[in-house]
Formats: structure tokens, C-alpha cells, sequence
């Protein structure tokens, strides 16, 4: 078969594609081989040549160097044989072996120039061998080397040659190695380059390779495969029976040519199928043209279709035939009643259905024998002529005879006269006229008459001819039945009558007989209703009679209850009162028996035995004794009463325990008791109240103590409780965790029996051990309530003999805490507080980590973060480290932690807040050195410099106060100041140079005047202050005490520069954190005076003078503390005035002065003490005289009062003699 | 290209060569017989390494050594001191006659014959002078080292009190190899 064009010029393109594709992977292979052959002999000439000869020659470099540090070696180590034989090897190995390969490998050089050089080498250290091999027969053994001839020939050999020589050697070698280290260089890149180019020849190939057949696949693709598979799904639509259009471009090959003729056959087969539809349709006009002279289908589909044809005509004439019957019969069907309407109906259905232009129907009246005639029934556009002659006899005319007999009558082509028909616009006279008798069962009943003006087919006559028989018989029964109808319809109407009235009258029956039913059930309800109510009623009242009993009843008990309750009151308010007294008229007595007795005890006139001195003894001992009872018993009251109100305050367990040990250690060791503290958990934190807290646990101590005899043990443990124990008390149970704190001694114990007593009043374990071990058996009772009141419990285990163990169990989380931090802090909230603790924990950035032993640091502790930080900046720009604390126990453990030199702090803080923590701080002995600095929204200045603030800033804090406040810092831990009052004095110039000597970065700053010194210190920390010896030194000291600036600076009075005096220059100078003998005040000076005297017998003689011939006014109303206190006072050499109350005070005051100093009463009738005071101070005479203000009363908030109204001092009942003396001493000291 | 190869091929034998002619003088120097001045120069040399001066002498700008009487001695010091320095400073090698002569030294050399001068010498010279004899006895009449024969081989003695007196202070291990 031949090829078309096209396909060949398809397989042209495709063979030269693959040659192509041939031919450039054949020059691939050959570039290829060539590349990788010159590399292969690079390679193979770096790798045997290049690289060892490098090995080598480094090797060489090495032994080269290695030989010099050995000869040297052997000179300077005689001792160090292992390098000796080293260089032995070295020689006489090492180099021989370097050499031989060194020109093995020469050999395979190809430039002559380095191997020259390489032999220079050898020669030049085969000399240095000869250099080495004079050192080591010079210097062989011992003696060689202790020879200095041999020993500094050697090294002039080693100096000379061996060093200048090796260096040459190695300098040389190391030209050649880079020289050939150059080579190598050359060769690898040479290598490099031509991988490079294999690598993009290789590349470029593998694109025009992909390239090409890239391109091949698209012309394939394009001219073959797309059309194919065209034509594929094409054939794919016609097996499923589709003729699909063939919408594709066709390209100009053998497929395309394959498509068009696929395309001609489609539409053949459209044609014939479009021919088979219409004739399935019924359509058999439709034109059909066979495909061709010999297209078999087409021409048999033509024969089918003209059969086909045929037959349907024929199956219509049929159709019409039965559809008229139909017609006919559903006419007939549906007109029985009316014999008119049906027969007129009947002739339009023979007229539609003929298509007949008249039609008329005549019925034969056959009811009188004797009158048989025929009469027109109905008719269809008959003209008048007809109508005229309605009446026909029988066998009269065309119908007549018809009707006669029996017998279809036709006419074809009647010609007028005879007919006509009248179609309005014209008539026609040429018609066609048939006349059909009806006849059913052999019975005339009349005959139909048709005309046409067309000829009547034959199968219009056969329907016509049908229809004669069905419309005969529907005639005739209708006839019949009409009179039937007629004669049922009267009986039938008489009959409905009479059942209606039969009916009416058994309805009324019925009603009757229901309504006499229901009247008759509804009495016997009512009957049972009224019955019901009856009972009810009589209930009703009985109920109310006791209800009114009851009242009364009641009645009669609230007001025995209000009786009771109102008694009650009096009672409690009589207790109270009661209390209120004793407090005040038990103490006053007690107060001057107590003094009393001291007074006797110290025996200061020497006129009392030892008996006597013992009696008083013990009635001091005893007095005190009755007063702590008093004490414990107003407790005790006052806790029943449910008057205690518990301080809360946040603070670390530790601190109790602290305070505890330091509190009884010398007790422990003056009893050989061994006492020890253990705490579990050193982080423990408690919110309650701290004071009530020590006063329970130094109780339970001290008894333990008390009852615990030599070489015992006491241990106080504290830790969380554990989880199984059983607590009645209910904050325990809600709280989420227990602390307990456990004091355990190895005591006397207590017997079971009585382990309940001992929390009873009054009650010890045994009556007869308080005659032993003294106590009034109040104190546990007293632990119990407080603890209680604190939410706790306290529980006791004991064996009789072994000792006991009272725990005191404490909720660690109760409702009281987070009360009491929602107090603190009233503009924070809890989660503010925790938002701060998440700080603490993640975000605090400040300088904890970093501090070093030398660093300054300061402690902020201030709530405010951003402002935190900005304090820390500027502590940074003064050059100090900070820490921060975000909150208020955190700034506490902080401030011990880290010692720092300053603290800022803010008031508001979370958890503890700033004036508990200033307080803290202010008495704790290790922190009241360290300067607080206050900053804080809360305006109260005053009190917190009285609290010992250095200083206080108002928020918010302008920059000129900062960096005041820095100034001031920083002028605080520089150098330290000391200032001096009254410098002219050999003495301060003793005390000066000795304090120079000390320490020299000690800065001594002098002034004249008590306001210059003022001032001074207003503007920077000093020290220390010491007052020089004057005339006015006791009135500058008054003075220091009450100025705001000089007051907190620890003070010394130059006394006469004895021992002592230096002793506490140097505790001024060097605070010692651990003693309590810091001077951080003035109250310490005090304190520190008291000591003095009382370690000194002898009392200072110019003390002593101070007071003599000095006069007192002593205010007070109770007689015996007149007495007892004019007899102490006038033991020390004053005249004593009395008065009773303020306004004899004031009298005396105008009439007997001029006084000294007065002794003030607070509680006394007419003018109370605080009064009096406040009139005394508004007399400017009196601006400065000392009153020191005495009560009874030790209540917070009293001192306060009284130093307000303008009392010097103030001291508490029972007055301290020595405190007295040394009180009245220091504002007396002229 | 081969001109050069061969320009580079005979400089490389000519360096042969020379290496050849070093190495044999190398060999002939080393066989003659060290003279007893050599060794003498030769400690005298090791002694400017071993001893520490005081730090006001060596604020000078030379090291000075004077040699008085023995010539022998001061021709072979100055071949010994030939391109070295001590305490990185330029030695010179002076001849003395008598020591009145003498400039402040380092080191003062007295030569066989002339150790009556000794005294003198010790006068002259300041503080930071090591004295150097060659005389047997030299060592108890105040030098700091006597250079003596012993068992007809060359041996030092060093006085360490001279040494602590001229503030001179002298290493263990000059002291070890003394006798």
C-alpha cells in the first residue's frame, strides 16, 4: 500500500531528531574520557608526587627543629636521657630515612631548581650533625658536665653554630615547601578547572539533549497522538450509539484524512436515523434519499415505510367508525331524561361526525293502533318547505316508506326540486340523501334522514347503518321509562310524610326521660357537701383555741429571756468595769510596793541587815509576781470577753524562732538545760498575730523550762503539721495547710488524768507542784484562748515522767490571710499581688546576680515595677548596685540577705507593708544601722521620720528630690563623717587624733554651735555626733534629742576620755551588727547610761552632783506613789513638791518655782496628766522645762499622746527606779 | 625556559660547593687545639650570662670590659665577643696598663703578673665591678672569681662575699660549677 505524503514527512522529522540526539551523546562520551584522563594523571601526580614530597619535606622541617631543641636539651638537661637518645635516633635513623625518600621522590620532579636546593639542605644538616656529634662527645657523663671547659664549649658550639645553622636550615626548607606547596596549588586547581569544564559540557549536553527531544515529543504529540486519540473517542461516542459532531481541526496527514472520512460517515448514519424517527414519529411524507445506488438500509427503509402507510390508513378509517359509536352511545348515555334534548343531541352527532349538511329524525307514534303516524323529531338546518309538512303518514314519501320497510333508502345526485339545502348565503340544490330506519328487535320506532352535498363514503353509510340499531333501542327505552319514572315519583312523596311526623314525636319521648335523671343525682351531692363542712368547721376551732395558748406561752418566756438577757449585760458590763478598775487599782498599790521594796533592797543608807535586805527581797519578788498574776488574770479576762483583737501582720516563722533562742539560750545555759531549734521549712510564712504568737510559744517555752529539771532538753521544732492528725478546731480543718509549732521538754510530764486539767484556769498539773515550781496556772489557759482566737489549736502529749510536748497548730492559708492582704493593700487587689509575684519570679531584672562583696547595693522595695526600675537607673548613675523587691516580706528577706547600704521603700506594699517593714528594720539589732529612705504617696512625713526614716519623698518625686536623696546616700557610705561639737579642748584633740589613727577615710567635721551642727547634718549623713565637754553639754544633748536632723545620728557625750569612752567611740565607729550595742539613737544612749550605772557601783560623782539641790514637782493623786516615789527622789539629793492634780500642779507650779523638772501623772481627777501638759507648754517660761509623763496604763498609742501634748519622756508604771533616776539624770544634766 | 634551568642548576652546585668548603673549615677549626686564653675569653663570656649586674649599671650604654696585662686574653675576648651582645648592649674589650687607667667597667680583668694591682683595683672601680684574676691565691685577697689550673685543667673560684660587696648577684648554677 502506498504512504500518503504526510505520514512521511512525519517519520522524516522524527529520524532526524533521534540522530541528533545520537550524535551529541557520542561527543559527549569522547570530551568526557579526554577530561577525566588528564585529571586521572594530575591525580595520580599530586597523590605519589606532590603530597609526599610535601609529607616529607615537613617531616624534615620537624626533625630539623626537633635536632636543635635536643642539642640543646643535651647541654642544658644533663640528666634528660630519653632526649639524648632522641637525637641519636634522630640522626642516625630519622634523617637517613627522610633522605632516602626525600630523593626517591626528586626524581619525579620535573623542575631541577628545588631539588638542588633539597640537596643544599642535606649537606648543610649533615654538618649540623657533625656540630652535634662534637656536643655529645664533649659532654658524655657527669664529671663532663661539671667541667665549665667542656660545659662552655659546648654551649659556645651550640650558641655559634647549632642554633644560626638550624635556623638556616629550617628557613630554607620552608621556601622549598612553599614552593612545592605552590606546585600542589597549580595542580589542584589545574585538576579543578578541567572538572569544572567537564561538569559544564556535561550539563550542556544533557540540555540539548532534553532539549531535542522535548521538541520531538511536541510535533509528535501535535500531529499524531492528539488526533488519534480524537478519533479514538469519536469511534468510543458511536460504539455507545452517539453520532457525534467532529468539531477538530484535522491536520493535513493521514490522520486527518482518516478523520474526514470518519466525518462522512457520521452524517450518513445522521441522515437515516433523522428518516427512522420520523417515520417511528408516524410521519411517512418525510423525503429520503438513499446514500447511494447500493445502500441496502436506506432502500428497505423506504419499502417499510410505504407498508407502513397503508395499513395506518386503514386502522383509521376504523377509528372513526368506532369513535362515532362512541360518540353515539356517551350521547345516549348521558341524555335519559329529556327525549327532545336527546334526539336533538343524537342529530348533531350524526351531523358532525358525516359531515352531512341536513339531518333530520322522524319517530313513528304508534300508541293509538288506529292513528299510526310519522312525525318529525328533530332536525338539523332543515329549509321550511319541510318543516311545513311535519306530519307523514306511513309509507307517505321517501320516510314513509322507509319506516314501512325496514329498509335503507339511498339517493346519489337528487337534483331540485325535490331538495335543497340552505347553507344562509346560498343554497344548494344537488345533494346526496340516505334514509336509515331505526329498528331494534324487529321494532320500528322511526328513521333518520341525512343530506350531503358530498357523496357519502362507504364507511360513513356503515357507521351510519350502525348507529340506526343502538339509537332505535336508546329511543325506545327511553319512551318507557319516562312513564315508569313518572308513576314512582307520586307514591314515593307520600311515603317520606308520614315517617317525618313519626319521628318528631320520639324525640320529645327521649328528652323527658334524661332531665328527671340529672335532677335527681345533683340532690344526693349536696346532700354529701354540706356534710364535709360540718366536720371542718369543727376543727377549725379547736385549733385556733391552742394557738392562743401558745402565745401566751411565748410570750410569757421572751420576756423572762429579755429579763435574763439585760442582767446578763449588767453583769458583763459590772466584769468589765470591774477589770478596768483593777488594772488601774491593783497596779497603783502594787507600784509602790514594788518600789518600796527596791528601795529597802538596795539599802542605800547601809542601816538594814542582810535579814532585812532579804525580806525585801522577797517582797519585791513577790510583788512581781502578784503583778504578772494580774496581769495573766486581765489576759485571761480580757480574751473570755472576746476584747482581744488580734494584731494580723505577715512575718517569717524564722524570726520567732530567732527571737525564742536569743530570748532563752542564757536561761538554757545558766539552767544546764540543752535547748535547740529546728526548723523544716526556713521559708515558712505566718499571718497572724505576731505578738500574741510570741507570748503563747515564750510561755509554753518557759514552762517547759520551768519544769524540766538540770541536763534536760528542750527542743522547739516548728513544721508543717501532718495531714492525718484530727483538729476540732474548724479553721483548721477548712485550711489548706497546718503549721505546727512543737515545744518538747523532758520534763516532770503530766499523767493522763490530768492533761485536761492544765488548760483549765488555775489548774496545774498537780496542786502540789506549784509549791515547787511557782506559776499561777493561768498561762496555758490563757495559750489555749489565744490560740483559739487565732484559729489554732493547741495539743499536748505527755507521759508521766518522760516529759511533755505541747504543739501549737496554726492554719498556714485561712481566711484571715488574704483579709488582711486585701487591707494592706486598698488600691491593689490579690491578683495585682500576684501579678507582682509573677514578677518576682520571671521578669525582675536588677542586679542580684551580679553583686560582688565590693559593690554598694541598695534595696528598693517598692510595688511599682517601672518606677522600681527607674530607681534602679539612677542608683546605677550614683555607682550603685540594686535589688529590687516587689513586695513587702520579700524587701524584709532581702534586707537581710544582702546587707545593703541604703533602702528605699515605698508605704503601699503587698503582703507586709512599708511601716511594718521600717518598724522591722528599726529594731532588728543586725538592720538598724542600714539608712531607709521613704518614697511613697502617703503623706505622713512626720511619722515616718519619727519611725527612723532618714528621710521621706512624697510621690510623686521630682528630680532635684532624687538626686538629693542620692546625694545623700552616697555622702553616707564614702567616707564616713563624724561630727564634733566644741572643738578647742585638749581633750577632742585627743580623741581626734586617736580617731584619725583609726581610720583614714574617717572625715571629722567640727562646729561651734548645736544650729551649725543642725544644718550640717540636715545637708549629710554623719556617723556619729560627739559632744564635747561644756558647761551646756546636758542642755545640748536635750536639744539633739528633740532636732529632727541630729536625733538619728548615734550620739556620744565626751565625757572624760577614759577607756570607756573609747571603747564606745570605736562601737560608734565600727557597729557590730552582732551586739546589741549599736547606737543607733539616742534611746540606746539611755539604755546604755543605765548600764553604765548599774555595772559601775560607783555612781559618777558629777552625775550625782547634777541632781543635788535640783527641785521636782511630782504630780500624781495617789498617796502612795507620792510617798514612795518623794522617798526615791530625795535618796538622790532633790527637794520634791507634791501636788495631787493638774490644777494644783499648775498652782504650784506659778507659786513655788521655779522647778527643775516635773514628774507627771496621766490619770489623775480634776486636770488628767496630758492637760496639764498641754497648759504648761503654752507658757513660753515653760517651753523647755522637762516634764516626764508617768502611767499606769502601758497602752499603744498613750506615749504617743502624751508626746504630743508635749511630755518630754515618758515611763510606765511601775516606774524602774533606775530607769527614773537615769531619765530624770539626762534632763538634768547641767 | 632552559637557560634558566640551567642558570638555576649551577648556582645550586656552586652552593654545593660552598657548603662543601664551610663544612671542611667547620671540621679544621674544630680539630685545632683550644688555647687556654679561648677558654679563658670563653668564661669570662659565660660569666656576663650567669651573674646579674645592679640595675644603675646597666643603664649604660655599653657593657665594658677591661683587661689589664695578659693581651693574649683580651685578643681572644674580643674574637669570643665578635657579633654578640650582653644585656643587649655593645660590648668593648679595652686594654688597660695600669689601673689607673682604668674607666668604669663591668668587668675588670687582671692579668697574670699584675695582681698586686688587685687592691687598687678594687679601689678604683665602683660598685657593680666583677674582678676577674688568673692567679692562684688571687681568690681571698678580694677579687669576685680567680681563674686557676686544677689537675692541669682550667677551673673558677668565686667569692660570693665579693660578689654580695660589688652588689653582684651570681646564678646556682655558675656557683655549682665553680670550685
Amino acid at each position: 500500500m502506498k504512504q500518503p505524503r504526510a505520514l512521511k514527512r512525519i517519520d522524516r522529522k522524527i529520524y532526524i531528531v533521534f540522530f541528533v540526539v545520537i550524535a551529541i551523546a557520542i561527543i559527549n562520551a569522547v570530551i568526557s574520557t579526554y577530561t577525566i584522563n588528564q585529571s586521572q594523571s594530575i591525580t595520580s601526580e599530586l597523590v605519589h608526587t606532590t603530597n609526599p614530597s610535601l609529607i616529607t619535606l615537613s617531616r624534615l622541617n620537624l626533625t630539623v627543629t626537633r635536632s636543635k631543641m635536643l642539642a640543646t636539651n643535651w647541654v642544658f638537661l644533663p640528666n634528660n636521657r630519653a632526649d639524648k637518645d632522641s637525637l641519636r635516633v634522630l640522626n642516625n635513623a630519622t634523617y637517613p630515612e627522610l633522605r632516602g625518600r626525600m630523593k626517591g621522590l626528586m626524581r619525579q620532579w620535573t623542575d631541577t631548581m628545588h631539588s638542588v636546593r633539597v640537596n643544599d639542605v642535606f649537606l648543610q644538616y649533615e654538618q649540623l650533625m657533625a656540630y652535634h656529634q662534637q656536643i655529645t662527645r664533649l659532654l658524655v657523663d657527669f664529671e663532663d658536665y661539671q667541667d665549665p671547659v667542656k660545659r662552655f664549649a659546648a654551649e659556645e658550639i651550640l650558641e655559634r653554630e647549632i642554633l644560626p645553622r638550624s635556623e638556616r636550615v629550617t628557613e630554607d626548607l620552608r621556601v622549598i615547601i612553599s614552593g612545592r606547596s605552590a606546585i600542589a596549588a597549580e595542580q589542584q586547581d589545574r585538576m579543578l578547572y578541567s572538572f569544572n569544564n567537564l561538569m559544564v559540557l556535561v550539563l550542556g549536553i544533557a540540555l540539548l539533549i532534553i532539549g531535542s527531544i522535548f521538541i520531538a515529543g511536541i510535533v509528535i504529540n501535535r500531529s499524531i497522538i492528539v488526533p488519534v486519540l480524537n478519533v479514538r473517542s469519536v469511534i468510543m461516542q458511536m460504539g455507545r450509539g452517539e453520532l457525534p459532531e467532529l468539531k477538530m481541526r484535522f491536520p493535513k496527514n493521514a490522520v486527518g484524512e482518516m478523520m474526514q472520512a470518519l466525518r462522512f460517515m457520521v452524517d450518513g448514519f445522521r441522515r437515516t436515523s433523522t428518516f427512522v424517527e420520523e417515520i417511528g414519529r408516524g410521519n411517512f411524507n418525510h423525503s429520503f434519499q438513499p446514500l447511494s445506488e447500493n445502500d441496502v438500509q436506506g432502500h428497505a427503509l423506504l419499502r417499510m415505510r410505504n407498508q407502513l402507510k397503508a395499513a395506518a390508513d386503514v386502522e383509521a378509517g376504523r377509528a372513526w367508525l368506532s369513535e362515532g359509536l362512541a360518540e353515539l352511545n356517551g350521547v345516549m348515555r348521558s341524555n335519559r331524561d329529556d327525549f327532545n334534548e336527546l334526539l336533538d343531541k343524537i342529530v348533531d352527532t350524526i351531523v358532525g361526525r358525516t359531515g352531512a349538511q341536513q339531518a333530520a329524525i322522524f319517530l313513528l307514534h304508534n300508541d293509538d293502533l288506529n292513528d299510526l303516524h310519522i312525525q318529525l323529531g328533530a332536525y338539523f338546518a332543515l329549509n321550511n318547505k319541510i318543516l311545513n309538512s311535519r306530519r307523514y303518514e306511513l309509507k307517505e314519501g321517501l320516510v314513509g316508506q322507509a319506516i314501512a320497510s325496514n329498509k335503507v333508502i339511498s339517493l346519489k345526485d337528487v337534483y331540485d326540486p325535490y331538495f335543497t339545502i340552505d347553507a344562509g348565503l346560498g343554497e344548494s340544490s344537488r345533494c346526496n340523501i340516505i334514509i336509515l330506519p331505526l329498528s331494534t328487535s324487529g321494532k320500528v320506532v322511526g328513521a333518520i334522514e341525512v343530506a350531503s352535498i358530498r357523496e357519502f363514503t362507504a364507511i360513513e353509510q356503515e357507521m351510519l347503518e350502525k348507529m340506526t340499531e343502538p339509537i332505535a333501542a336508546s329511543l325506545f327505552n327511553l319512551r318507557a321509562n319516562l312513564i315508569t319514572s313518572q308513576l314512582l315519583d307520586e307514591s314515593r312523596k307520600q311515603a317520606e310524610e308520614l315517617a317525618y311526623q313519626e319521628q318528631e314525636l320520639r324525640k320529645i319521648n327521649d328528652e323527658l326521660t334524661k332531665q328527671s335523671q340529672l335532677l335527681q343525682k345533683s340532690e344526693e351531692e349536696l346532700k354529701a357537701q354540706q356534710e364535709e363542712l360540718k366536720q371542718v368547721n369543727n376543727e377549725l376551732q379547736d385549733k385556733a383555741h391552742l394557738l392562743e395558748q401558745q402565745n401566751v406561752e411565748i410570750e410569757d418566756a421572751r420576756q423572762r429571756l429579755v429579763f435574763k438577757a439585760e442582767q446578763l449585760e449588767q453583769s458583763n458590763r459590772y466584769k468589765s468595769a470591774f477589770l478596768a478598775n483593777m488594772s488601774h487599782e491593783l497596779r497603783t498599790p502594787l507600784n509602790s510596793i514594788l518600789i518600796l521594796a527596791k528601795l529597802l533592797s538596795d539599802n542605800k543608807k547601809h542601816n538594814l541587815d542582810d535579814k532585812q535586805v532579804e525580806h525585801a527581797h522577797i517582797i519585791h519578788k513577790s510583788g512581781t509576781d502578784l503583778l504578772s498574776l494580774i496581769n495573766d488574770i486581765l489576759d485571761l479576762s480580757k480574751i473570755e470577753a472576746g476584747k482581744v483583737e488580734l494584731q494580723q501582720d505577715t512575718f517569717a516563722l524564722k524570726t520567732i524562732a530567732d527571737d525564742m533562742f536569743l530570748l532563752f539560750r542564757e536561761f538554757a545555759d545558766d539552767k544546764k538545760i540543752a535547748f535547740a531549734i529546728s526548723m523544716a521549712d526556713e521559708q515558712l510564712t505566718l499571718t497572724t498575730d505576731k505578738i500574741r504568737l510570741e507570748q503563747v510559744i515564750k510561755n509554753l517555752l518557759s514552762n517547759a523550762f520551768k519544769f524540766t529539771p538540770e541536763n534536760g532538753r528542750v527542743v522547739m521544732s516548728i513544721d508543717h503539721a501532718p495531714r492525718d492528725i484530727v483538729f476540732s478546731e474548724r479553721r483548721l480543718l477548712q485550711a489548706n495547710e497546718v503549721v505546727g509549732i512543737t515545744v518538747q521538754d523532758s520534763g516532770i510530764g503530766i499523767a493522763p488524768e490530768n492533761q485536761k486539767q492544765v488548760f483549765e484556769a488555775f489548774q496545774q498539773a498537780d496542786g502540789s507542784t506549784s509549791r515547787k515550781f511557782g506559776g499561777t496556772g493561768l498561762g496555758l489557759a490563757i495559750c489555749r484562748e489565744l490560740v483559739s482566737l487565732m484559729g489554732g489549736e493547741i495539743i499536748l502529749h505527755s507521759e508521766f515522767g518522760k516529759g511533755s510536748e505541747f504543739t501549737v497548730y496554726l492554719p498556714l492559708q485561712g481566711k484571715t490571710q488574704e483579709s488582711v492582704v486585701h487591707e494592706q493593700t486598698p488600691a491593689g487587689t490579690i491578683g495585682e499581688d500576684r501579678l507582682a509575684g509573677a514578677y518576682l519570679e520571671n521578669e525582675i531584672r536588677d542586679d542580684r546576680h551580679q553583686l560582688q562583696s565590693s559593690d554598694k547595693r541598695i534595696l528598693i522595695i517598692e510595688d511599682d515595677y517601672v518606677f522600681a526600675r527607674m530607681l534602679m537607673n539612677q542608683c546605677h548613675r550614683f555607682g550603685y548596685k540594686a535589688v529590687i523587691a516587689l513586695q513587702g516580706d520579700q524587701g524584709m528577706s532581702y534586707a537581710r540577705e544582702y546587707h545593703p547600704s541604703a533602702i528605699i521603700l515605698d508605704l503601699r506594699l503587698p503582703v507586709v507593708d512599708g511601716w511594718t517593714i521600717l518598724k522591722q528594720i528599726k529594731t532588728d539589732a543586725t538592720l538598724k544601722h542600714i539608712p531607709v529612705h521613704i518614697i511613697s504617696s502617703i503623706d505622713k512625713r512626720q511619722l515616718g521620720l519619727e519611725l527612723g526614716a532618714s528621710s521621706y519623698i512624697n510621690k510623686p518625686a521630682g528630680r532635684q528630690e532624687m538626686d538629693d536623696l542620692f546625694g545623700n546616700l552616697q555622702a553616707a557610705d564614702g567616707t564616713r563623717k563624724i561630727l564634733l561639737l566644741g572643738p578647742d579642748d585638749p581633750e577632742v584633740r585627743k580623741v581626734l587624733s586617736w580617731l584619725k589613727e583609726r581610720e583614714k577615710a574617717l572625715e571629722v567635721i567640727s562646729a561651734w554651735t548645736l544650729e551649725e551642727c543642725e544644718q550640717l547634718a540636715a545637708r549629710h549623713h554623719y556617723a556619729g555626733f560627739i559632744l564635747g565637754k561644756h558647761p551646756n553639754d546636758a542642755e545640748w544633748l536635750r536639744k539633739v534629742r528633740t532636732s529632727n536632723s541630729l536625733k538619728n545620728i548615734p550620739t556620744l557625750v565626751l565625757e572624760n576620755g577614759d577607756d570607756h569612752f573609747y571603747e564606745e567611740l570605736h562601737q560608734l565607729l565600727y557597729p557590730d551588727p552582732g551586739k546589741e550595742k549599736v547606737l543607733a539613737d539616742t534611746e540606746t544612749f539611755l539604755a546604755r547610761v543605765e548600764k553604765k550605772q548599774s555595772n559601775r557601783k560607783d555612781i559618777d560623782q558629777k552625775m550625782e552632783s547634777v541632781l543635788k539641790g535640783k527641785t521636782v514637782l511630782l504630780v500624781d493623786d495617789d498617796m502612795r506613789n507620792i510617798y514612795s516615789l518623794t522617798s526615791i527622789l530625795e535618796q538622790e539629793g532633790l527637794n520634791v513638791i507634791c501636788a495631787y492634780d493638774g490644777v494644783e500642779a499648775l498652782e504650784k507650779l506659778n507659786e513655788s518655782g521655779p522647778f527643775d523638772l516635773v514628774l507627771m501623772d496621766i490619770m489623775m481627777p480634776n486636770m488628767n496628766g496630758i492637760e496639764a501638759i498641754q497648759h504648761i507648754r503654752r507658757k513660753p517660761e515653760w517651753k523647755h522645762l522637762p516634764v516626764i509623763a508617768v502611767t499606769a496604763k502601758a497602752m499603744s498609742g498613750d506615749r504617743e499622746r502624751c508626746m504630743e501634748a508635749g511630755a518630754s519622756d515618758y515611763l510606765t508604771k511601775p516606774v524602774n527606779v533606775d530607769q527614773l533616776i537615769s531619765i530624770i539624770k539626762v534632763w538634768m544634766y547641767k | 625556559m632552559r637557560v634558566l634551568e640551567n642558570v638555576i642548576r649551577s648556582i645550586g652546585i656552586a652552593a654545593l660547593l660552598g657548603g662543601l668548603v664551610l663544612f671542611c673549615t667547620a671540621f679544621r677549626s674544630q680539630r685545632e687545639p683550644v688555647d687556654e686564653n679561648t677558654i679563658k675569653a670563653l668564661f669570662v663570656y659565660n660569666f656576663t650570662k650567669q651573674i646579674e649586674w645592679p640595675d644603675s649599671r646597666l643603664k649604660e650604654s655599653k657593657f665594658r670590659i677591661s683587661v689589664v696585662g695578659n693581651q693574649d686574653v683580651k685578643a681572644a675576648l674580643v674574637n669570643i665577643m665578635k657579633g654578640r651582645r650582653v644585656f643587649d648592649k655593645e660590648v668593648e674589650v679595652v686594654a688597660v696598663a695600669d689601673v689607673g687607667d682604668l674607666k668604669p667597667s663591668h668587668i675588670v680583668y687582671i692579668g697574670r703578673g699584675k695582681g698586686g694591682q688587685l687592691p687598687r683595683a678594687l679601689q678604683v672601680s665602683g660598685n657593680g665591678t666583677l674582678v676577674v684574676c688568673e692567679e692562684k691565691g688571687m681568690i681571698t685577697k678580694g677579687t669576685c672569681i680567680n681563674i686557676v689550673e686544677k689537675n692541669s685543667q682550667l677551673r673558677f673560684e668565686i667569692n660570693e662575699s665579693a660578689m654580695k660587696r660589688q652588689d653582684l648577684k651570681v646564678s646556682v648554677q655558675l656557683i655549682n660549677l665553680a670550685l
